[in-house]
Formats: C-alpha cells, structure tokens, sequence
C-alpha cells in the first residue's frame, strides 16, 4: 500500500536509502515529481551530463593506466557522488559487497574495473543473470582460486562461497553439495584474461546435489541454487540490509522473499514494491539503519563539498573500514552495528570537524543550508525528523549560542553541533 | 653565525634586486665607488619591456581564462584600481613608465656597512633625457610638501636632494640621473662622479677589470652582476680564513652533479653573472676565473671533461632531453669521504653490500666504476610504440644510459649481467601480479648484435598498463654500451652512435651538457591529457578547469625553442651557461 503523504520528509527518507547522501534541491524535485515519478527516474537509466562523462572517462582512463586502485576508487567514488543514476550506483556497492571481491588478491585493476561495470550493467537487472556472469568473472575467477579447482584435485572456494554467500546462506546445503558442486565447476579457469572451460580439467562424472543427480556443470549447479526457495529469501535478507533496516523480522523477509520468487528474480520490480510500500516509511524504519562510512562521508559531501581532494577521501574511509575494492573478506563488510565502534565513531568526528572547519578534505558551500536557520529544518535535513525531546531541547540552545551575524560561519558551527550527535549516525 | 648568514642573504638579495645601466665604455659602474660586494646593471631593458608589452604571450596570458577569473577576483579588481590610481598619477601607463623610469641604464651596488650591520647600498638610475628627471622632481615636490617634515629636500651645487628625517635613505636628481642611498656619504660619492669631480671607481677594480675581460660582454648585454670576495672576507674576522660554502655535502646526487661548482664557487675570488635577451632568446651565464688545478684533488674528480666532441652524442630522433655527465667515476668514488658528510657515508656500505649479491668477490669502485670513462649519457625520447599494437593508457618516454668503456669487452659482460639479472628478476615479478613475462631476444641492427626483452605475446589494445611502455634493450657500439628502456631507443642510438660526429674529434671543455626539447615535452604530456586532467580532478578541480589549465601549458611549451644547460672547464675557468628561447 502506497503512503498517504509523500513530502519532504518521506523523499529524503527515500533518498537517504537509495543515494549517497541528500542535496536539498533533490528533495524538493522529488516532492514536486512525487513518488511514483521519482522511483520510475531512479530505477531507469538517466542521462549523464557532459561534464560528468568527460570527468568519469579522464578518471577511469588513468586507472587503467596507472594500474593503481587509488585511482579506481577515486573514480568510483566521483561516481557515487555526481551520477544521474545514483541507485545504479548504490546498488552496484551493494553487490560489491554481496559478491565482495578484494583486488588486495586480485591484483588487477582491470579485472576490478570489469567486474564492477557487471555489478552496474546488472544492478537491477535480473539475479542469476548477474550469478551467472560473476561465476565467469576473471576477478572472481582468481578470489575463489578458478584455476586451482581440477578434476582430480576439486578446489571447494568457489562452490562453498556460492551456496553460503551468494545464494543460499549457512544451513540450506550439505558438505557433500559443496564437494559435489566443486566438481561441477572444475576447469573453470581463467585463460588470456578471460573465462576458459577447460574441458580436460573439468569432472564430467554425474554428481548429486540437493538430492538430483546428473552430469552437472557450473552454470546448471548456478540453476539448481536459484531454484531453492532459501534463495529467494537469502536475497531477500541483502536487499532488506541494504536498503530498508540494518535487522530485518520475518515478516520482512518472507514477503521480500515472495516478491522476489514473484518477479523471478528481477530487481528493479522488486525496489519499486519496497519503496513504494507505506512499511518503508513507517516510523520504526525510519533512523533505523547505521550510516556506512559512505554514507557518511558522501553525505556531507554531496550537499556541502565542492573542490574536493578525492585523496584524502579515500584515506578516510579505509580509515573509517569501508575501503572499496577492498573488502576486509569474503563475506565482505558487516555492516550495521559494525560500522560503529569507539574509534571509528572519534574518527568520523574528526573527519566531519577537519571537512567543516578546514579546506584541507574540500570547500564548504553552505548555500544548500541556508534555511538551517530554523531548528525544524535543521531536524528535518540532518535528523530526517523530529528528535527526542532532549535532543530537540539541545539544538534549540545551540541555535541561541550560535546566532551570528556571519550566516555562513553560523551555519558550520550548527552543522559541526549537528553532525556530533549520536542521531546523526543513523539514516 | 646568524649575522654571517645575514650578510649572505643581503649579498644575494643584492644580486637578485639587480638593475642598472652600462655599456663597457659608458658602465655606471664609472660613477659609483670601488669597494663593492655585488654590484648589478642593466642596459636597454626598454628594448625588452618594449617587446614583453607587445608579445603574443603576454596577449594570451592576460586572455587566458585563468587570468580573467584573477582579475576579475577581489585582488584582480585591487591591483586593477591601484594600477589606475598610479597611471593617472604618472600620467602615462605602467610600461611606458617603466620604460621611461628603467629603460636606459640602471645600477645597483651593495657595499660593507659603514655603520652598523647592515649593509651600504646605492642604487643609480641614468635617465634617457632630463626630461625624466624633471617629471619625478615635479611628481615628488607635492607629496614632499605634505609629508610634514618627514621627508626634506634641498637644492645644492645643481642637485635636489632629499632625504627622510631618520637619515635612512637620500636621494638625489642631477641632470639626467637618479640616486638612491641608505648613506649620505655614499650618494655624495656618486655624486662626485657624475660631476666628474671625482675618477676613481667601481670599474677600475680589479675584480671589475678581470671580469669584464674573461666576459668578453657585447653590447647585447642586459644584465650583469659581479660578485667580489675581497670586501667580505674582512668582515668575517676571526673567521676571515672560513669558506663562504661548505666543502662536503649531505646529499650524495647533490654532491655529485653541484659539489664541483660549489667548491669553485667557494674558491673563486670573485664571480660574474650576465644575463643577455634577444629577440627570440636569452643567454644566462656566471663565470668564475678557477682552473681545474686550483682546486683540490677530490672536487677535481668532480670537474672531468669529455676528451672528444665525438663524445657528445648528437640527439636521436624525437629526443625529449639528453644529459652527459662527465666525473672521474672511480677517483669520485675513492675520493668520497672527503666530498661527503660523514652520516651519509654508511649508506655506501649498504649499497656494497647489496651489490655483492649480484657480484660476489667483487669490488663496486676497482671491478666496475674503473670501466668507465670521464661522460655518462643519459637520454630520454618520445616512443612511438613498434612493439605494440596500440598504446599504454600512460605514454612514458623511453630512457637510455651511454656510457663510455675503459675496456669494451670487460665492461659489456659486466652491465650484460647486470642487464640479464634484472630482466630475470622483473620477470619474477612479472608472474607474481599476473603481467606478460619477458622473453630474452638476440638480433642484429647496423650488424650490431643487441639483446632485447620481447613479450610473450604481441601486446594488443588501446589504454595498455604503464609496463608496456618499457622493452629493454642493450648493445655495445664501439667503446659504448647502451642500455635502454626500448628497443627503438636503442636502435636510434646504434644509428648516431655510427655516425661520424658532426664536429670532427675536437677536444671538448664539457663538464656537463643537458638540452630539454619543450615541444617534445608537450607532445607527451598531450599523450597523456587525460591523465593529467584526472590528477586535477581528484584535486578538486573540474574537468573544464583542468583542460583549460592544461591547454595554457601546451601553448607555452609550444612557444619555447630547446632548453641547454651546460658546464665549460679549463685551466683558466669554470662557466655555467643556460640559453634558450621562444618562438
């Protein structure tokens, strides 16, 4: 059931989930477009600007040449934060992260870059297309040690990491699944900088996994994961994480998980259901979600940075533990109550304070929050609401202390106060 | 110590305020006392001003859209407004008072204090007319009225004089002159000259005398600074014997490429710097009267010279810039704790050490750095990539190094190992991160047998990794072995290397040569637009910003002639030369 209201506060609780931080002007589009016009913009391919075209190929030409992740991530990041199609790319992290692949393995920037472009192509495409192309990725390829799985010597990462972190999850498949599967995807290596079928590798013995037996290959165990019902829910649970609440009730996932069967697997009417339904803006889901470092870090910049040192960027958020194309494992990041820890949360002060007061990480533009004048707006844009009491008592005082004849100066000192609160770390 | 080091930043502020007038027979230097630490002077500088008025580099800088952000800035709108406010004082535009006020002659001349510590100084402006002269007096007289006393004026034997009320600084106007001093005897001086009351002067010095003749100064001249030690070292007392410049350096490649002309620098008795400008050009040099023998066996090592022209490699096609270095390698080495600071030194031990792994039983100075002799080439050029199909994301250009053997066979087998064993370990490397191994080729080029690194596979596509712009290559040409980041570079250098030398087999005087070619500067960095626009981006700036800057810069490189640097030693001499030029 579609909400009876969608105003400001519902877009930019929208936004806050489905983009990299919010810029009040988007806001404002989104409530004059509404709710049904703006899910059908995010979830369609925009068109990129001049500027960013020229800006994302002059980005992604240096890290090809370079061959230095620094350079990869640089042009990830400029991604996140000035695409058209800021969905494509939060849901392109979020495969990143269900698919987490380190490049501190890898070691190719090339690789890296191919298989982020699959994440992006596939975003909210259809699932076991995108299953299917990761399993023939060259970068996943060498993660799960491809070449080292040989028929007489069946190497378990890749089928292992399938059924426990792409598909199924812990408790849906055997050990004899996984030794099974491993066969089937022996002799998928990687030949010439592309996926090779080594057909004298490969075991073409007949295998039993979940209970069917036959001459299985890589692609048909694939198949036979997509069509446990544990899969529909195990997808079910990423979505729910990533978009709508850091713990996700049964309820939540059985009705995911049935969209998903529903849609076979197709994203995109999947998000549209989710967005357009009135639980994702009910109040318990509401600050419900610990901000990622990139969503912290990218929600400061997006409406106040300009000029920015993409450097330094990077640094704070390897810092912050959210390094892209370095996920800390297999199982990627954890996220949620993860993110925050005693010296994460001093660092993310730091970072916010240094970003505020200094032009070392990028200049301050205070125009979007001009009408942070008013506490009510300050709540709305920074808490996405009304606080508890005490917390609106204390940004009321603030204001008091901070009126100054300076609004730009007056402003970074209630953003400095703003960005410390415990709230804040919540979206 | 800190007044010492007072002393010399006013002496070089001295040098680098230089400005005055002089021809060899009508040098300002005539009207100023002899005596003079530095002294500085400028001749025709309106012929140059004239020309940077009208350039097309000034027109399109000041249309860049760099410089319209800036004036357009807060600043940009001050300097426009004090610049108007000027203008209409002078009631004539800046250049034309530049040229009117400096475009003569104009001297400058720093002496040791008569009083105090802080150095006497004069400044000496000869006007074209008195005109001039007349104009800044009647300028002058207004604001002199409302000062309230703080700056005096008197009329006296033909001069106006004045003078602030702290006796800090006198001027005079006299005919067509100008003089500005912090001493009144020394403007009196000055003045005595130009009234021809008084001969003796500055350019009767030794220092002036020997200088101007070593020079051989043509009236092309703009600038010319001399310095003379003998008034300073009295000033040091106690420490009169003290060198002005250490004799060991901290820095092993700073000792190796500067320590030679820092020790002339310190031995020479006085020094002379000029700075000509022509139409298309300037020549910049300083020459300091210290043969090679004057100066002690270590830094000798440091002032070696090519024995033949035929040593100086002519320059391969698309070369981006070249430098011979030539050192007594093996006496440099031996010689080293007297020409280095005794912290570095063990840095020495750790580089022998490791280099006995590659050469075990072996000595890096007797078994090595005596196969050399005096000139190291070192090259660098645009690729044009024969060894792939298409092209690195980042276009590098390739490097060479040419150097010249005591004993041909010896020393090829020698760097053949080094070359060999290097190759192997990248090729480890190379298997580690997954890249194309190497393949060790052998061929012949001009019947020159050469060993080449040629990749597994014929590299194919465009934005290529960084690592295919190096095949390395190497060959023995003569006495010369060539070791080279590409196989194209080394068959350029096998072609020149062949070919008899254009200037015969003269002996040389070269100590150092070094020429950068700007415009095959700007090629590569236009190859490599979009890497440098992303440097900028990640900086902050906009791709729009970025192209704009970096299109002013390819303008610029495309107006500049080559860039050559070089270093002439004799038994009478050192000189170090920089020339260049702009189209």
């Amino acid at each position: 059931m579609k909400p009876s209201t969608f105003g400001p506060a519902e877009a930019f609780h929208l936004l806050k989930r489905v983009q990299f931080g919010v810029h009040p002007a988007e806001v404002d589009l989104a409530v004059r477009e509404g709710l049904d016009n703006t899910l059908e913009r995010l979830l369609s391919q925009q068109p990129e600007s001049a500027e960013f075209q020229s800006t994302d190929q002059a980005l992604r030409t240096t890290a090809l040449a370079t061959g230095n992740i620094q350079d990869l991530k640089i042009w990830w990041l400029v991604r996140m934060l000035t695409s058209a199609n800021p969905l494509r790319e939060k849901l392109a992290l979020g495969w990143h992260n269900h698919f987490a692949t380190s490049h501190a393995k890898v070691q190719s920037v090339p690789f890296m870059l191919a298989q982020n472009e699959l994440f992006r192509t596939h975003a909210w495409g259809e699932f076991p297309a995108l299953l299917h192309a990761v399993a023939r990725d060259p970068a996943m390829l060498i993660w799960l040690d491809g070449n080292a799985n040989r028929k007489r010597h069946p190497n378990e990462n890749f089928a292992r990491e399938v059924m426990e972190l792409f598909t199924l999850g812990i408790g849906h498949y055997s050990e004899h699944d996984i030794q099974e599967a491993a066969r089937a995807f022996s002799g998928w290596h990687l030949r010439d900088k592309a996926f090779w079928f080594n057909a004298t590798q490969h075991d073409a013995t007949p295998k039993t996994i979940f209970g069917h037996t036959g001459n299985y290959i890589g692609s048909e165990v694939l198949d036979l994961c997509l069509a446990q019902p544990a899969c529909a829910q195990f997808l079910a649970g990423r979505l729910l994480r990533t978009f709508v609440t850091d713990r996700p009730t049964q309820s939540q996932l059985a009705t995911t998980s049935q969209l998903i069967t529903q849609h076979r697997y197709h994203i995109a009417p999947v998000l549209r259901t989710i967005f357009r339904d009135e639980e994702f803006f009910a109040a318990p889901q509401r600050q419900a979600m610990i901000k990622s470092p990139l969503d912290y870090v990218l929600g400061l910049l997006r409406p106040l940075g300009e000029q920015i040192h993409w450097r330094r960027v990077t640094t704070v958020l390897a810092n912050l533990g959210q390094d892209l194309f370095e996920p800390p494992s297999v199982k990627g990041w954890e996220g949620g109550r993860h993110w925050i820890q005693s010296t994460s949360l001093i660092l993310r002060w730091n970072f916010a304070t240094e970003f505020l007061t200094s032009q070392q990480i990028a200049k301050v533009n205070t125009e979007a929050f001009s009408s942070l004048s008013e506490v009510a707006d300050a709540e709305l844009w920074c808490l996405g609401g009304t606080p508890e009491p005490q917390v609106h008592a204390a940004l009321q005082q603030e204001w008091q202390n901070t009126t100054s004849a300076d609004s730009s100066h007056a402003t970074i000192q209630r953003l400095q106060f703003l960005v410390a609160l415990p709230e804040y770390q919540l979206m | 110590m800190r007044q010492r080091m007072g002393w010399r930043c006013l002496i070089w502020c001295g040098v680098c305020l230089a400005t005055t007038a002089i021809h060899a027979e009508e040098s300002l230097t005539k009207v100023v006392p002899a005596g003079a630490i530095v002294s500085a002077e400028i001749t025709d500088a309106a012929a140059t001003i004239s020309r940077l008025k009208t350039s097309e580099a000034l027109r399109q800088a000041t249309s860049s859209p760099v410089y319209r952000t800036w004036a357009n800035s807060s600043n940009g709108r001050k300097f426009r407004g004090g610049r108007a406010l000027l203008e209409g004082q002078l009631g004539m535009n800046l250049w034309d008072a530049a040229e009117r006020l400096i475009g003569q002659q104009v001297l400058v001349a720093v002496y040791p204090p008569s009083a105090g510590n802080q150095p006497d100084g004069v400044l000496v402006i000869r006007f074209e007319t008195m005109e001039t002269a007349a104009l800044i007096r009647e300028k002058l007289s207004p604001w002199i009225e409302i000062s309230d006393g703080a700056i005096q004026a008197d009329e006296r034997d033909g001069s106006w004089l004045v003078q602030s009320a702290d006796n800090k600084a006198f001027g005079a106007l006299r005919e067509q002159w100008l003089v500005i001093s912090n001493r009144e005897s020394l403007r009196t001086a000055v003045l005595d000259r130009v009234s021809k009351t008084v001969t003796e002067s500055l350019a009767d010095s030794p220092a002036w005398k020997h200088q101007t003749a070593l020079a051989n100064t043509t009236s092309e001249s703009r600038l010319q600074v001399i310095w003379d030690s003998a008034p300073v070292r009295p000033l040091l007392g106690a420490e009169s014997e003290a060198r002005l410049l250490p004799a060991k350096l901290d820095n092993p490649l700073a000792s190796l490429l500067l320590g030679g002309l820092i020790e002339v620098a310190a031995k020479a008795p006085e020094m002379q710097g000029a700075l000509t400008i022509h139409e298309s050009g300037f020549v910049a040099s300083v020459l300091a009267p210290v043969g090679k023998a004057e100066i002690d066996p270590a830094h000798q090592t440091l002032l070696a010279t090519a024995p033949s022209t035929s040593d100086l490699i002519t320059p391969v096609p698309r070369q981006l810039a070249s430098i011979v270095l030539c050192r007594d390698w093996a006496d440099w080495y031996r010689q080293r704790e007297a020409l280095l600071e005794s912290p570095v030194l063990p840095e020495f031990d750790k580089f022998e050490t490791g280099l006995s792994n590659l050469l075990p039983g072996k000595d890096f100075c007797e078994d090595v750095l005596t196969l050399l002799n005096a000139p190291i080439t070192l090259v660098a050029a645009e690729q044009t990539y024969p060894h792939l199909d298409g092209r690195p994301g980042m276009q590098l250009p390739a490097f060479a190094v040419v150097v010249d053997l005591t004993n041909a066979d010896r020393g090829a087998d020698l760097f053949q190992l080094f070359f060999q064993t290097l190759g192997t370990i990248v090729n480890i490397e190379a298997g580690k991160s997954g890249r194309q191994p190497w393949v060790m080729h052998s061929a012949a080029y001009q019947d020159i047998p050469i060993t080449y690194a040629k990749y597994l596979d014929r590299p194919q596509g465009e934005d290529l990794p960084v690592v295919f712009n190096f095949q390395p290559a190497s060959a023995l040409v003569g006495q010369k072995y060539v070791a080279a980041t590409s196989l194209e570079l080394c068959h350029d250098l096998i072609d020149v290397l062949q070919r008899p030398a254009s200037g015969g087999n003269e002996p040389t005087t070269k100590n150092f040569a070094m020429t950068v070619d700007p415009v095959v500067a700007m090629r590569l960095l236009q190859a490599n637009k979009a890497l440098l626009a992303a440097r900028s981006i990640q900086e902050g700036k906009t791709s729009e910003q970025a192209d704009n800057e970096l299109s002013i810069l390819f303008e610029a490189l495309q107006a500049l002639q080559p860039l050559l640097l070089t270093t002439d030693v004799t038994g009478q001499h050192v000189e170090l030369r920089l020339q260049g030029g702009w189209k």
